[in-house]
């Protein structure tokens, strides 16, 4: 009897599971999501990251709103800090090499309003509708650094499937680079068809589409981004790390075109590789050679 | 060659191995210090340390690696980065793995100024440590196997470690006593067989100098390619002129090759 109860147990979870997909298509981002804000001061980006009813902290909703929706970043140490969100911030082997610009964490008050957090992301749970934010700037306070534009979980997550996808950038359209699109997913590289693959599962696309996430980042391609100077909204000058002439950069560089420049890094990878192999095999002649000369 | 140069090979070897963790650079670097240690390793027990050093290493590797695996939501970017930071350490480690197994431990200490002969006592002794031990165990039980005593793995330890430490304490004793005995330290300076700074030498000190610059420009720089990225786990650049930087450490094995073609003439 408890056998049999146990067993339909399962089959209505089973039910559920295969219902789910279906109820976050009628109502786009329902419970189970929150919104992510990214302001890199002169562009807004905004993300309704799917949490899959897992328990997520600060740290892992970027990386989700990354495999989600291709958001660009990097992380340091050990996967705590933020160095690079959009492709603006530090894309070099010092997460905090832009000093003293540097990403800020703000929580959502739940009315559009931001609360500088005062622990690290990786510390802060994320849960279904709540809204968190990161904004480039200055300044180590609430005070002082600059917060992302006023937000809310509903307008980022839209509930109705509504025909009028929103813009993502509602301040300039033309901006160079930090398109969220890339190779933070197989997938996601241009189109509007963005997290259609690698992403963990299919109802995200529904996500990405209701939210107008996939107008934004696959319409209009960054160009005249390959390092140098980028001008700001503001008017200050963002330092970007250039490609040195001659080497190749990874993947981090260009969002928009990262799959043209992925090919050279595995060749100047495998020449590191072949180098090892002939030395290794170099110095094992030399020392057959040191043997026999002492054998004889 | 000159021992400065091979001391200079060898921090320079060390120093670029710290600035980065991208495999691509470090492996390159291992290679490199295996190919010196082949052409160049003193011939004696001592060279067994290139070895031993190299099992330090990949203990280092799976040591660092394990470390990570009890972290609370462990990710692939964790492990990945334990790795090359092990890696980085044990690349370190056959670095000065091979400067043992090629230099006079007690070369060195010639080179150092008189006024700080006795701390350069104290630093060579430390640096030259393990292979004088590897020389000292192996001289122990060899000369144990002669006497008739049974050589097993770890009933035999004490008894050989007894001989080991003693070995030790009188090797650096009787280096002091000889080294005050003609005059060092004292103001008087041997000129017997002094060391000649040779045309490798040059060479070799100019490809550590050239591999030094172009990593601390690298790190300077803030070069992406230096360090491997975690989060995401990305494919590391490659940046050309650290790669022949680093190659350029190996100048010592070809210089050592055309010495082996000219000898067999």
């Amino acid at each position: 009897m408890r056998l049999r109860l146990r067993s339909s147990l399962l089959g209505v979870a089973l039910l559920a599971g295969a219902l789910a997909p279906v109820a976050t298509a009628g109502v786009a981002c329902a419970a189970s999501s929150a919104a992510l804000v990214v302001s890199t001061g002169g562009d807004n980006y905004t993300y309704c990251v799917e949490l899959g009813g897992s328990s997520v902290n600060g740290i892992q909703l970027i990386q989700r709103a990354g495999s989600q929706h291709g958001l660009q970043y990097k992380l340091g140490y050990g996967g705590n800090a933020v160095c690079m969100l959009a492709n603006v911030g530090a894309s070099g082997h010092d997460c905090f090499g832009e000093h003293p610009y540097f990403w800020g964490y703000w929580r959502g008050n739940g009315s559009g309003g931001w609360t500088w957090s005062g622990t690290g992301a990786s510390n802060v749970t994320v849960n279904a509708g709540d809204v968190n934010g990161w904004s480039w700037g200055t300044g180590d306070s609430g005070s002082s650094h600059p917060a992302p534009p006023s937000t809310t979980y509903d307008s980022v997550c839209a509930t109705a499937p509504g025909p009028s996808p929103k813009p993502d950038k509602p301040e300039r359209d033309n901006s160079p680079g930090s398109t969220p699109a890339g190779s933070g997913s197989p997938g996601g590289d241009s189109g509007d068809s963005i997290a259609t693959q690698g992403s963990p599962g299919a109802k995200d696309q529904k996500v990405a589409d209701n939210t107008g996430t996939g107008k934004s980042a696959g319409g209009k391609e960054a160009k005249g981004k390959q390092g140098g100077k980028q001008k700001d909204g503001e008017g200050y000058e963002i330092a970007v790390p250039s490609p040195s002439p001659g080497a190749t950069t990874g993947a981090s560089s260009n969002p928009a075109g990262a799959t043209a420049e992925d090919p050279p890094a595995p060749v100047a990878a495998f020449v590191a590789l072949g180098l090892t192999a002939a030395l290794g095999a170099l110095g094992a002649v030399l020392v057959r050679r040191r043997r026999r000369v002492g054998e004889s | 060659m000159h021992q400065g140069a091979w001391l200079l090979w060898a921090l320079s070897g060390g120093l670029v191995a710290i600035t980065t963790t991208n495999p691509f650079y470090l492996l390159p670097l291992l290679g490199i210090a295996w190919v010196v240690h082949a052409a160049h390793a003193r011939p004696g027990p001592q060279a067994r340390s290139f070895r031993i050093f190299l099992i330090f290493g990949a203990l280092t590797i799976c040591t660092r690696t394990a470390l990570v695996l009890f972290l609370p939501d462990i990710q692939w970017g964790n492990i990945v980065e334990a790795a090359m930071e092990g890696l980085r350490l044990a690349v370190l480690l056959t670095v000065f793995g091979a400067y043992n197994t090629v230099s006079d431990p007690f070369g060195v200490l010639r080179l150092s100024p008189r006024r700080w002969h006795e701390p350069a006592l104290a630093a060579s002794l430390a640096l030259s440590i393990a292979p004088r031990t590897i020389a000292a165990v192996s001289t122990v039980r060899e000369a144990q196997r002669l006497r008739g005593i049974e050589v097993r793995r770890w009933r035999s330890l004490p008894a050989l470690a007894v001989p080991v430490l003693e070995t030790g304490m009188e090797e650096a004793v009787v280096l002091a006593e000889s080294m005050d005995a003609r005059g060092h330290g004292r103001g008087r300076r041997t000129r017997y067989r002094p060391e000649r700074w040779g045309r490798e030498a040059t060479f070799v000190s100019i490809a550590c100098v050239f591999a030094v610059g172009v990593a601390g420009a690298a790190l300077l720089r803030n070069d992406p390619s230096l360090a491997l990225s975690a989060f995401p786990v990305t494919w590391p650049a490659v940046a050309p002129v650290m790669l022949v930087a680093i190659v350029g450490l190996s100048v010592p094995a070809w210089l050592s090759l055309g010495d082996q073609t000219r000898a067999s003439r």
